[in-house]
Formats: C-alpha cells, structure tokens, sequence
C-alpha cells in the first residue's frame, strides 16, 4: 500500500503578494499585468478576487471589467522563484522521494514513513504547520493511496486544506465527480465524452475498458483506470529536464514579421542560454502560436544532430513559423526537446565552433549584463517597446 | 490483345514492377501497371514519376494491344491464380484466364500513361554483383531530411575511368570507389534518389550480368536483363567532401572485424539518452570497448589489437559502427582517429576503394 502526499500552494503569487504588502491582506489581489495592460492573462488571484469569478488565464481586461477595485499588480516572478525554493527545500525533511511538479507544487512519497506520525492526518498537518512556520504561507495537503487521489484531495478544500482520501472512500467521492476532474481530461475530451453522454465519473464507469479504449486510443485506458481511482504513477524523483520552452503573449495582436523574427529571436537566446547551462543538447525544436482567436498551435522538427546554439535553434524555429499561415499573433514561444548530455557531431556543420562561440557570449553576459551581448535580429523590438 | 503466359514469368515481372506502382492517386493512371503485347513480347511498366521501371517477357501473342490495369489488383490476383497457364485478353475489359478461374476487369485510361525514356547514349556498364557490393556498403548511410535534399540520395560521381558511391547523412559518410573498363572525358555527379536504388538493389541480379547505365534528360537508367530502371535525379548539390578524409590521425588501431563487430554489438545493449554510446579506449595494444555510466549501468570489454601512434580515446554512435562493420566482408578493418573531436576514419585494412568517415559524439 503507497501513500502519496499531494501539497499545492494556496494562491501562491497573491499569497506571496500579502505577505509583503499586508495592506493587500483581505482585497481582491490580481496577478497578471496593471489595470490598464491592454492584454496579458491572469496568472493568480486571491481567493477574495475568485469571489467575482476571475480566474487564472482570463484576460486582464475581463477581470477588470467583473472587479474594477481589485488590485492589479504585475508580479515578480524572481521573488516568487525565491520563496518556492524555499519551500522545494523543506519537502526532502519529509520524505526522500519527491517530485517537484511546478513553483508551487509537489508529489511526495510517503510509503513507509507513516509510522512517524499518529496518523494520516497528523502526516498532514505537520507538513502544513512546517510550511507556515518557514515562509508565513499556507498550502493544502491531499493524501491517498495514488498520485491521482493525492491531487483530487489536495484540491478538495482549499484554502489551508487537508484532506485524506482512503481506499474504503474511493467510490462514494469519486462517483458524483465531474469528469473534468480526470488527469487528461480536457475540453475536447470532456466534449467528446458528452456524446455518450457521460458527465460524471460514475457515468464513465459503465463503459467497458475495450469500448474506451476504442473511441480515444490509450487515453481510453487512463479512463478506465482512473475512473477507478487507479493510478500505477509513481513519484519520479530524478526529474532530468524533458524540455525547455520559453514563451510570450504580446500586448497587442501582432503581424508583422519583423517583430515577430525579433522576438522569436529574443525568446531563441533564453532557451539557448538555459540549455548550455545544464550542459544539454536538443534533437527537437518546437515552435508554439496562438492566434486572436484562442486557436493555438503547436509545430516541431526533429533533427539528425543535436543544438545548443542559438543560431541553430532560432533557424529551425524560424522556419517552421514561416510554414505558417500569416495571421495576427498573441502568443509565441519556442522550446527544445528530445535533450542529451552528449552531442553527436556533424561533418558539414561546425557545431563545435557554433557552440564555444554560445558559451563563450553566455560568459560574457553573466559577467556584465544578461543582455550585454546580444543579436543585431533580437532588437526590433526593444527599441519599439 | 490476346497473349498467353506462364504464371511464374507473369509473377516475376509483376514483382519487379510493382515497385514504381504510384501509392497516392493523384493521377489515377499512375496506379497502374501498364501491359504492352507485340510482337511475342508482353512488356509491364510503372511510373511514380519518380521511379519508373519497364520489364518484358516472352510470350505468346495472338493479338497485339495495350491497356492499364490497377496495379495493386492485378499483382494481388496473380499471385493467388492457380499454377496453369494464364491467358490475358483485353478488348472493352481485361479478362484473365487460368484454369477454371476467370476475372474479369475495368481498366484505367491507357492515353493517360506516361511514355517510358528509350535508353539512349550509355554511360557505362559494370557486373551486377560489383554495383551491388557498393550498394551494400554505402547505402546505409543515406540520411532523411527535406532541408538537405542531397542527405535522401547516393551520390554516383563519375571521372575518368572510376565510379564512386558516395553517401552521407551529415554525421558520417561512406564512400566506395571502383574502376570500369570505360571512360569518361567529362565528369558527371549524379545524385540518385535512396529510394531508387534501394529498388535497384532488390532488383538485380547476385550475377556477373553487365548493368548498363544511361544518362540523359537529367534521369538515369539501369539497364539488366530485360528490365529497365529509370529515375529522376535529385536536384541538390552534394557538399564538398574529399577535404574531410582525415589524414595522418594520432591513433591507429587494427582489429578483425568479426571481434569488433561481436563487442561494439554487446556495448550497443546500452543505450544513454535516446542513442547508444560506444567508446574506443586504446592503451598500449589494448582496446577497451564500453559504454557511458548510465542509470542501468556499464558494459567494458577488452581485445587485443594492432595498436600504432599514441593513447587516447573516442566515442561514435554504435548504430553508425556497426552498419559499416555488418556491411563490409573484410577479414581486418582500420581506425583512424583523434581526440579533437574532429572526423575519423573506418576502412578495410590494405583497401582504398572503401572508406568511411564518421564524426565523434562529444560526452558530457
């Protein structure tokens, strides 16, 4: 038997906000960009700012619209980092195998410490109490037997929530739920699902696992299993980085390529430069577009040779957006992937030197400004901003 | 048309054929397999466009004619027809006759069909089993990539009287050199689609049949037995190469290739991220062959080799080893490389007509 302990921050970048600012402590905090940005999405709320139905990933301007008194602030992201590591380093006191999810958030197994505690919800407690103690914030706790249920838990009273869910419990939570509450259901799923009509997660448990597996391939097993409350996921504690993406929504609708070139550019340089610092090499580089409309598209090559210079990287991605139907842009982001530790060299390109001459801009920057070197194509932009 | 034929000759052309049969039916009739009777001769042809390939059998013909026929079909329905004599007519429908069994069919638009090139001004000829050695040794290392066209084909240089395969996929490169009993005043660089000739090779002969090469109209065209092989060039420029063999190397190692291709296979069980690492660690005559420290763990072997120049070590991807050792049938094999992270060199020992070059990987 696991027992798996899911721990979420509660609202982190607003209660980051408070922390700092008391004055904010009890008013409808909004993360994502000033109360005039003309674009920019919500990143966090306060939970006073929920009560007017704004949440993460809407738009600025709708938000301003359901809460005109709220407080828009911009965020600081470098301060966030901070406090999160923080609370990543308190995690190891309590168990040894921990998978840090994102900045505020975080799997740990705990099979075989329950023993320390009187119980589960002790377990929990201490966990929240220690949090509290160290940076002044609170976090909800879900434990259960699986990854899954730890997650569903976490997320079942919060704020400052602790919930436990045990096998005997399994059926009678999880029938009533909606089956947007499945890990992999998205929109489209849940759209799909409609069809036959099943709602909830009861309604999804009269299918037969043959019956789902033939309408959505193998998600149709995770259906199934998760339906369930099954989940074979274990915690994976050495995360190698399987990715590294950096992207922008812009302030405006943008067509114009040169910008676009530049920021792509702009955007191709920090991917770079964080790729070179974990001494990684990528195979795959991926290009992501979202249009005025929401639709967003995702585009990737795979290349026979592994890149870690910008030059290569921003080619490859470059290419691949002028592939593109020209629509105005919202969102643009680049990302490398299929990474490697060791690099298979080419005959006909010089990737040594391309890469010693990355290395040695990076050492350059770190040692003056982040920006103190940098390409003639990445400056469009900054003199327009 | 009225022709009668044996199943096993009809079969045999469809094989060869049916692998320039068009897939994607843009143009219907592509998909088609062309049938010519005249004069006791049934010739087949098929066109992609890009491939395309005209055999003839002899047979008897009572009554001349031409028609298309679905090539996917007609291959399916001869190969199940009983083993009798086959009768073909064609007069507003193909009708095929063997035994008791009769089919009868619609056929395509025969006006439609591309005209197969007549083989005109022949370049040169060379024993089937001898192309095909070079085939065999440097085919493997084509590449795929529509950004670098010239990575998709086997590059056919011709100079006086010497014809090169040359093939690379960027990361390595596999050259084989032959001479022929013609010459050439002019020199020609011929890049032939991979695909093309990996059809050729299924198709030849393991004989000391002459395969005579044509070059005109940017296509080249096989020539063996009753069959023609024709395609279409790749329209790239193959990059500069004879810069890269590398040249008075530090280290130097000869082994027998059936030992290394027997240790480079077990070191090839490991693989780290994605590819599998070999490394080449030569100290005093001994080889060490092993793998990165992963996760699962390390594999290291030691054989004993001709060691000449200094100490050092190099790793390669071991896919790219063993194609070359799997392929070749030297007895002794040489490697000739450094620690610069610059281009090494893999060869039969005692032979200069096979050379392969490959690129180092660079560890973290």
């Amino acid at each position: 038997m696991t027992t798996i302990l899911h721990v979420d921050m509660d609202a982190f970048y607003a209660a980051v906000e408070i922390l700092d600012h008391p004055e904010y402590q009890g008013k409808p905090l909004i993360i994502g960009g000033p109360k005039d940005a003309v674009r920019g999405v919500v990143a966090t709320c306060s939970y006073e700012a929920r009560k007017y139905g704004i949440h993460s990933a809407m738009a600025i301007r709708k938000a301003v619209s359901l809460c005109p008194h709220g407080i828009f602030i911009a965020g600081r992201m470098e301060r966030y980092q901070t406090v999160s590591a923080q609370i990543h380093s308190i995690f190891p006191e309590f168990s040894p195998a921990v998978e840090p999810l994102s900045i505020d958030e975080a799997f740990l197994d705990m099979t075989g410490c329950e023993h320390f505690y009187d119980n589960l919800s002790h377990m929990g407690q201490c966990l929240k109490q220690r949090i509290k103690a160290h940076t002044g914030l609170t976090a909800s706790v879900g434990i259960a037997p699986n990854k899954f249920l730890a997650k569903l838990a976490s997320d079942w009273q919060k704020p400052d929530g602790l919930m436990i869910i045990r096998t005997q419990d399994i059926d009678k939570l999880l029938v009533p739920l909606s089956v947007s509450k499945i890990w992999g259901v998205g929109k489209k799923t849940q759209q799909e699902l409609r069809k036959y009509k099943i709602y909830t997660i009861g309604d999804l448990r009269k299918f037969s696992r043959e019956w789902l597996k033939a309408r959505f391939g193998s998600l149709g097993n995770q259906l199934y299993d998760l339906a369930r409350g099954n989940d074979g996921r274990i915690v994976e504690t050495h995360n190698a980085v399987k990715s590294i993406s950096q992207e922008s929504t812009f302030p405006l609708d943008y067509t114009d390529q040169q910008f676009l070139k530049s920021s792509l550019a702009q955007m191709t340089e920090k991917v770079g430069y964080r790729l070179r610092k974990q001494k990684l090499y990528a195979k795959t580089i991926s290009i992501k577009v979202r249009y005025t409309d929401f639709t967003t598209i995702t585009r990737s090559h795979t290349l026979d040779y592994a890149i870690c210079d910008d030059d290569a990287i921003f080619r490859v991605g470059w290419l691949l957006f002028q592939k593109l139907q020209p629509a105005p842009v919202r969102l643009l982001g680049i990302g490398a992937s299929n990474l490697s530790a060791n690099q298979q060299l080419s005959l006909f390109d010089n990737t040594i030197e391309t890469g010693d001459l990355a290395r040695l801009m990076d050492s350059i920057n770190d040692k003056f400004a982040k920006t103190a070197l940098t390409r003639g194509r990445t400056l469009t932009t900054k003199k327009d901003c | 048309m009225h022709i009668q034929c044996t199943k096993e000759d009809l079969l045999n052309a469809v094989i060869l054929v049916e692998k320039a049969v068009a897939t994607q039916n843009t143009i219907p009739v592509l998909t088609g397999i062309q049938l010519t009777a005249k004069n006791d001769v049934l010739t087949l042809t098929s066109t992609n466009l890009e491939l395309s390939i005209q055999t003839h059998i002899s047979t008897h013909v009572t009554t001349a004619g031409q028609t298309v026929i679905d090539g996917r079909l007609f291959s399916s329905i001869i190969r199940k027809l009983p083993n009798e004599p086959i009768i073909i007519e064609f007069t507003n429908k193909l009708v095929i006759t063997a035994g008791t069994v009769e089919f009868s069919l619609n056929t395509l638009a025969d006006d439609e069909f591309p005209d197969f090139p007549i083989p005109v001004d022949e370049m040169f000829s060379i024993p089937a089993h001898k192309i095909l050695h070079m085939i065999k040794n440097t085919l493997y290392a084509c590449g795929k990539d529509d950004k670098r066209p010239y990575i998709n084909g086997v590059l056919m240089e011709l100079t006086n009287n010497n014809l090169k395969l040359i093939t690379t996929d960027i990361n390595r490169l596999s050259y084989y050199a032959t001479t022929l009993t013609d010459t050439f005043e002019d020199n020609y660089k011929l890049l032939v689609p991979a695909k093309t000739i990996t059809e050729l090779q299924k198709s030849l002969p393991h004989d000391e049949s002459e395969v005579k090469v044509f070059y005109f109209n940017k296509q080249v065209l096989f020539a063996f037995g009753n069959t023609i092989l024709a395609t279409r060039l790749i329209e790239s420029e193959f990059p500069n190469y004879q810069h890269l063999f590398p040249k008075n190397q530090p280290m130097q190692f000869i082994s027998k290739r059936q030992i290394l291709l027997s240790a480079v296979d077990r070191a090839s069980l490991l693989d780290s991220d994605g590819t599998q690492i070999v490394i080449f660690s030569i100290t005093d005559g001994v080889l060490e062959i092993k793998t990165p420290t992963t996760e699962i763990g390390q594999i290291i072997e030691q054989i004993n080799v001709e060691h000449t120049g200094e100490n050092g070590q190099v790793a390669f991807s071991a896919r790219y080893i063993l194609d070359m050792l799997k392929a070749s049938d030297a007895d002794q094999i040489s490697l000739e490389f450094n620690q610069e992270l610059r281009p090494s060199l893999l060869k039969p020992l005692n032979n200069q007509e096979h050379q392969y070059i490959l690129m180092p990987i660079r560890l973290s």
